[in-house]
């Protein structure tokens, strides 16, 4: 009936909602807030809008060659040594990604839920599921999305519910006081954490039967994920303030605290900042997904799937075991700052395969005229 | 494969010799125009009453055979004249000692090699009644029986398409069970039967006993904790799952009727949720699916809020519960396990006492685990009520695999929770819900219809429409997907 | 298979951990804190919420509260010592008040407390609290029959009294720490006080009489410039802090007409900043909504007369502004401190001019006009529309 090992379009769109809410947390809402104050959520809406630019290229490379995965169509493009190339500079850009997005959640759950623990404990802890998932592979992370999507968009709710009775919009009243080139300048944050990494979903099998409405699938839960996101921004500058959002180390989780569902229900963060941790599982369970199948392409063996997958993962533990043990100034530099020059890379190399894409299609019709 | 002897008296002797000169073996030679008849059946697994018949009637020879001269011999007019209508000819005494065991009696006619053999089934089981383990309110309360026949007839006069087949195989060196594939031929889809069919034939063992030993043949037993196969005693549920696209196999002697595929909401189900308005029903799903979910995950969510997340629990319980607490000498995982083995020790000895017996026994239990337990200072009161709550909502479900299934899983979650709080209680989540989608059955995902998004199979799933409102059957189980059609 | 067993071998590593594990009876409850200087060194009193009562069996717990008290040099070096006097572990996710006492609050309210800032458990969500009594230890020991442990008796005693009148300030730590980082605003806090005699307040007799001798009585707002205490206002000036802020929406005002007094409820107040800069001028204007009701009439007026309506409308206007225009004073002159958030106003409104003034408003703010604009609607609300004493004067 269906065809093996690919996913439908709705659950290639839960997986585009949970990459891009990601790195929301600690990461987005905090730079953005300490760089444009009370004026954050027009910079975000303006990433929104302006993200959509890099997406649109991302959906036109993947539509070039249907059948094909990404790989096969850098290599198809530009042959074997270039593509190889290219393909390992994507390689270690998304896995810079996958150890920045693990640190966060480490770092994250390590000062807000249990302070004590040694950090190792939580990342082996976090890795179970990751490598459980990857082990039955990507068709089963689909179908988990689309449960973790129910239940995320019901915490949501509730969420935005409890906190819009705490809102005062003096806030975030002097509007545009930062001037708006800055807002544009600012917003580039929200597009190199949010948007660049959604590179990942052309590694994904797509189902060829409803290829046409892939795009709108993916744009569409984009959007969604996108304006939720600004919702929760608005919800955390009305509520806490921009002085306060700056003070916290995760305004997020901190507004949660004054939650009040039904009138009584008041102590309820743990149980709506639920939601977080899926969207961190689902990211770096693709991302992995995308480092080992290029390793795959590349060894050609069969069995090797498995020991690569627990191979990474111990990596990854590793890694960040020693990146945290480091004092808080390198912790900001390589989390926070160091990120975006690292992630332009993300839009460099698929601009060059687009204007390669152009290129070539150009040339056909051309010698097809002729 | 030895042939039937043409001298009566040696066959008699060789089935004799065959069977160990068994007690239950009965003969008798009659003559018939001088000619010798005998007849050998097992008068255990026989009727006396037909058997007697066929005797008056063969008696009546003389005077119809002289008469007419209707028949060549004696061997075609007792083919022709006998009282059943299921009858054999067979040549072999494999064959033969299978077919007496069935309960049919063979007669041989001196200088024939062939015998004739004829069905004398006595009925050996308690006839159509209530069923013991779904009970039902309002709906039929009829249930199948160990009777092969009578449960073919159950589903048979229930669904009377032309397109209902039933294909029979048997099962098992030694006991030689007819099981029957049941199936309504255009709603099911063919590679579905073709697969049930092969695993079946693949089956080579003594013996099977009961519907229960297939379930590992047809599912590889270590791949998942949650059942994938409905045992059902009610010929309404069969029938609604047949008409539906599933597939149904019969065993002999087993009351409990095998259906696949099952998907995790038809563990929620009962067929009385379509007898009643759907909004009540529906109400009635969700309970269960609400209990589901605090049998599975109640234990977790309290030991992960009393241990490491305390800030969870509002101030007047929070002192009200350490005070409650402060004797206790256990941490809290253990306590709860100590509870929950308690309490299935209970409800184990609880079936397997005899009724008299029965109330004392469950009496002791319950002060056991209340009162007694509390004021030595062994376990705090709240885990009592825990405990209860989690075991009572397990009982919610009918299915015995689906209980232990959810018995499993809140061991892990408790566990988990019990080492890192609810972060731990959040990993075994994505855990259970890797698991839970992974699981497939003939191709079809355990989870649907939320998965792989079916809107047809939402209509009957957690909520359900009314019957006007379904028009179409879920796809992930047919390709006929018309159910209702539009009269003019 | 073999995977499976791997991971068993590491879930078994997990299952010796013990880090953040605390049992229920390991935790000891503090859902108080009272903050006093003596000399040099801080004294931090802490209320712990679950000891046992020691007469009822320990199954059927009632909670009973005890003080324990610890001082050092810093707040930290305190509790670390009280941590010496519990057998458990000291938990602050439940903290309801923090009371400080006026002589600390003199030198600055925020080094107290900046440590429940960074403490990972704590949910700031609790009320501060400055005590009038010279210690705020004191506060915490008064028990009452209402509630069970003090400090909850203080926490919605705050809440419930913001649903009737406007005498009191509900602050929380996270507001506070708004008002402390922005600039534009000057914190305030609530008071309390102990009225009747501290040391039988502590006892359990206390509550088991009829009519308690002890008890507490929160107070009018606490006023501070640059996080240093500089005195109580008075009831007027916290009523009218109520109201400009919107903080609240309740209060009522008494009119005396002859030997008897005439009450009006207000149930809904609204306020609208509004600001202009005109050559270096800057000028308020508060547009002030509220609705009102007649709360006891003892004046024998006749409510169906709209001119009496009209007349009573007037005199609430002018005890409003009468009230308003004198505590709008004593902020700028007397106090000089900034509680209402009049730069705050005005940087939303017009951030350059603010941002050009920012370091010179304590000398800008006394000059300032602020105006008023007052409308009261008034409804007539119950059951009666006019009065007994009337209808019986009629008759006779």
């Amino acid at each position: 009936m269906k065809n093996n090992n690919s996913l439908s379009n709705l659950e290639i769109g839960c997986i585009t909602f949970f990459l891009t809410r990601c790195s929301y947390i600690g990461v987005t809402i905090s730079l953005l807030a300490f760089l444009l104050k009370q004026d954050a959520w027009i910079g975000f809406l303006m990433g929104i809008i302006i993200g959509l630019i890099p997406l649109i290229m991302y959906l036109y490379i993947i539509k070039y060659k249907p059948d094909f995965n990404i790989f096969e169509i850098i290599e198809s493009l530009f042959g074997k040594v270039i593509g190889k190339i290219l393909i390992g500079i994507i390689l270690v850009l998304i896995g810079y990604y996958t150890l920045m997005v693990f640190a966060n959640v480490c770092y994250f759950i390590g000062s807000q839920f249990l302070h004590q623990t040694p950090i190792i404990v939580i990342a082996i802890a976090f890795m179970i599921p990751i490598v459980y998932g990857l082990f039955k592979g990507i068709k089963i992370i689909g179908r988990v999305s689309i449960l973790l999507f129910i239940i995320a968009m019901i915490l949501i709710f509730l969420l935005l519910i409890g906190l819009i009775p705490s809102a005062d919009l003096n806030n975030i009243k002097p509007i545009f006081e930062h001037g708006f080139l800055n807002n544009i300048k600012d917003c580039l944050v929200f597009i190199f954490y949010n948007v660049l990494p959604l590179f990942v979903i052309s590694v994904i099998p797509k189902d060829k039967n409803n290829s046409k409405s892939f795009n709108k699938y993916v744009i569409i839960f984009y959007l969604l994920s996108s304006f939720i996101s600004l919702s929760t921004l608005i919800i955390i500058l009305t509520v806490l303030g921009p002085d306060l959002a700056i003070l916290y180390q995760y305004p997020e989780f901190h507004v949660l605290k004054q939650a009040q569902l039904i009138g009584f229900l008041n102590r309820l963060e743990s149980i709506l900042s639920m939601q977080w941790s899926f969207s961190f599982f689902i990211t770096i369970s693709v991302n992995l997904y995308f480092i080992v199948t290029a390793i795959k392409r590349e060894v050609k063996k069969i069995n090797i799937e498995k020991p690569i997958i627990v191979l990474l993962c111990l990596l990854l533990v590793i890694i960040n075991i020693n990146i945290l043990k480091n004092n808080t100034l390198g912790n900001e530099i390589l989390l926070k700052y160091l990120p975006p020059f690292m992630l332009v890379g993300l839009l460099i190399v698929p601009f060059i395969i687009f204007i390669k894409i152009v290129l070539n299609s150009y040339k056909e019709k051309h010698i097809s005229k002729s | 494969m030895q042939k039937i002897d043409k001298k009566v008296t040696k066959v008699i002797s060789y089935i004799r010799k065959m069977n160990g000169n068994s007690s239950d073996i009965v003969d008798r030679i009659i003559k018939i125009d001088n000619k010798k008849v005998a007849y050998v059946y097992l008068e255990s697994v026989c009727s006396e009453d037909k058997i007697s018949d066929f005797i008056m009637r063969s008696l009546s020879y003389d005077a119809k055979y002289k008469k007419n001269n209707l028949f060549e011999n004696i061997f075609e007019y007792l083919k022709n004249t006998l009282y059943s209508s299921k009858y054999k000819i067979i040549d072999n005494y494999d064959e033969l000692f299978t077919l007496i065991a069935s309960g049919f009696t063979c007669v041989f006619v001196d200088g024939y090699d062939k015998s004739i053999v004829f069905e004398t089934k006595a009925t050996l089981d308690r006839g159509v009644s209530e069923p013991t383990s779904n009970s039902s309110i309002i709906g039929p309360k009829d249930s199948f029986t160990e009777n092969h026949l009578i449960n073919l007839g159950l589903i048979r006069k229930r669904i009377k398409d032309k397109n209902l087949y039933f294909e029979d195989m048997k099962i098992g060196r030694r006991t030689k069970t007819k099981v029957t594939i049941a199936y309504i031929n255009d709603i099911a889809i063919k590679d579905k039967v073709a697969e049930v069919k092969n695993k079946l034939n693949e089956i080579d063992i003594d013996g099977i006993l009961d519907s229960g030993y297939i379930k590992s043949f047809l599912i590889k037993q270590n791949q998942s904790t949650f059942p994938r196969i409905i045992a059902a005693e009610r010929p309404d549920l069969v029938c609604g799952a047949l008409l539906e696209g599933k597939i149904a196999i019969l065993v002999e002697n087993s009351p409990y009727v095998l259906v696949m595929p099952a998907i995790l909401v038809n563990f929620f189900h009962s067929p009385e949720d379509y007898y009643q308005k759907s909004i009540n029903a529906s109400f009635t799903r969700f309970l269960r699916f609400i209990a589901f979910l605090l049998a599975v995950l109640g234990p977790g969510i309290y030991i992960a809020l009393t241990t490491f997340n305390q800030e969870l629990i509002p101030d007047q319980l929070l002192t009200s519960l350490a005070v409650q607490r402060s004797g206790v000498p256990f941490p809290t995982a253990i306590e709860i396990i100590i509870m929950i083995v308690s309490f299935e020790i209970l409800k184990e000895s609880d079936i397997r006492t005899p009724n008299p017996s029965g109330t004392a026994i469950s009496i002791v239990g319950a002060l056991i685990l209340g009162e007694a337990a509390v004021n030595a200072g062994i376990v705090s009161p709240i885990v009592i009520i825990v405990v209860a709550l989690t075991s009572i909502c397990s009982l919610v479900f009918n299915d015995i695999e689906f209980i232990s299934a959810i018995r499993w899983w809140r061991l892990g979650f408790m566990l988990f929770s019990a080492t890192i709080g609810i972060v731990g209680f959040i990993v075994v989540l994505l855990l259970f819900m890797i698991k839970l989608c992974s699981i497939e059955t003939l191709g079809v995902c355990y989870i649907t219809p939320f998965s792989p998004f079916s809107k047809v199979g939402l209509q009957d799933s957690l909520i359900i429409k009314p019957r006007r409102d379904m028009k179409y059957r879920p796809s992930f189980l047919t390709n006929n997907i018309k159910r209702m059609g539009k009269k003019k | 298979m073999k995977y499976k067993i791997l991971i068993s071998l590491i879930l078994m590593f997990l299952l010796t951990g013990c880090w953040n594990y605390r049992e229920l009876n390991e935790i000891a409850v503090c859902t108080g804190i009272a903050i006093d200087k003596d000399d040099k060194n801080y004294v931090v009193s802490v209320l712990i919420a679950n000891s046992k009562k020691p007469e009822v069996s320990s199954k059927e717990g009632e909670a009973q509260s005890s003080i324990y008290v610890g001082s050092g040099e810093t707040i930290t070096s305190a509790l670390e010592i009280i941590d010496t006097k519990i057998p458990k572990e000291l938990y602050l996710a439940h903290l309801d008040t923090v009371v400080i006492s006026k002589d600390v609050a003199k030198e600055g309210v925020y080094k107290t407390i900046d440590f429940l800032l960074r403490n990972p458990n704590s949910r700031r969500q609790f009320y501060v609290v400055v005590s009038k009594e010279k210690k705020a230890n004191d506060i915490l020991k008064i028990l009452s029959p209402l509630e069970s442990f003090p400090s909850e008796n203080i926490a919605t005693n705050i809440q419930s009294s913001l649903q009737v009148e406007s005498s009191i300030i509900e602050i929380k730590y996270n507001e506070y720490l708004k008002t402390l980082l922005e600039d534009g605003i000057e914190p305030v806090l609530t008071s309390v006080s102990v009225i009747g005699n501290t040391t039988a307040g502590e006892k359990i007799e206390n509550i088991e009489e009829s009519e308690a001798d002890t008890y507490i009585k929160l107070d009018n707002a606490a006023i501070f410039r640059d996080d240093k205490f500089i005195s109580f206002a008075s009831t007027n000036e916290t009523i009218a802090i109520n109201m400009l802020t919107n903080r609240s929406k309740y209060t009522s005002l008494n009119f005396k007409c002859g030997s008897s007094y005439f009450v009006i409820q207000i149930s809904y107040i609204k306020t609208k900043p509004k600001v202009k800069v005109v050559d270096d001028k800057i000028e308020y204007t508060f547009d002030v909504v509220t609705n009102a009701s007649v709360g006891e009439d003892n004046c024998n007026m006749d409510l169906t007369n709209p001119k009496v309506i009209d007349n009573l409308t007037n005199q609430t206007v002018r005890q409003l502004h009468t009230i308003l225009s004198e505590s709008i004073n004593a902020f700028k002159y007397e106090y000089k401190s900034d509680v209402l958030g009049l730069g705050q106003i005005l940087y939303r409104n017009n951030p350059k001019y603010f941002n050009q003034v920012k370091d010179k408003w304590d000398s800008i703010y006394p000059n300032v006009k602020v105006n008023l604009n007052i409308k009261v609607k008034l409804k007539t609300k119950g059951a009666a529309e006019n009065t007994v004493r009337g209808y019986l004067s009629e008759k006779q």
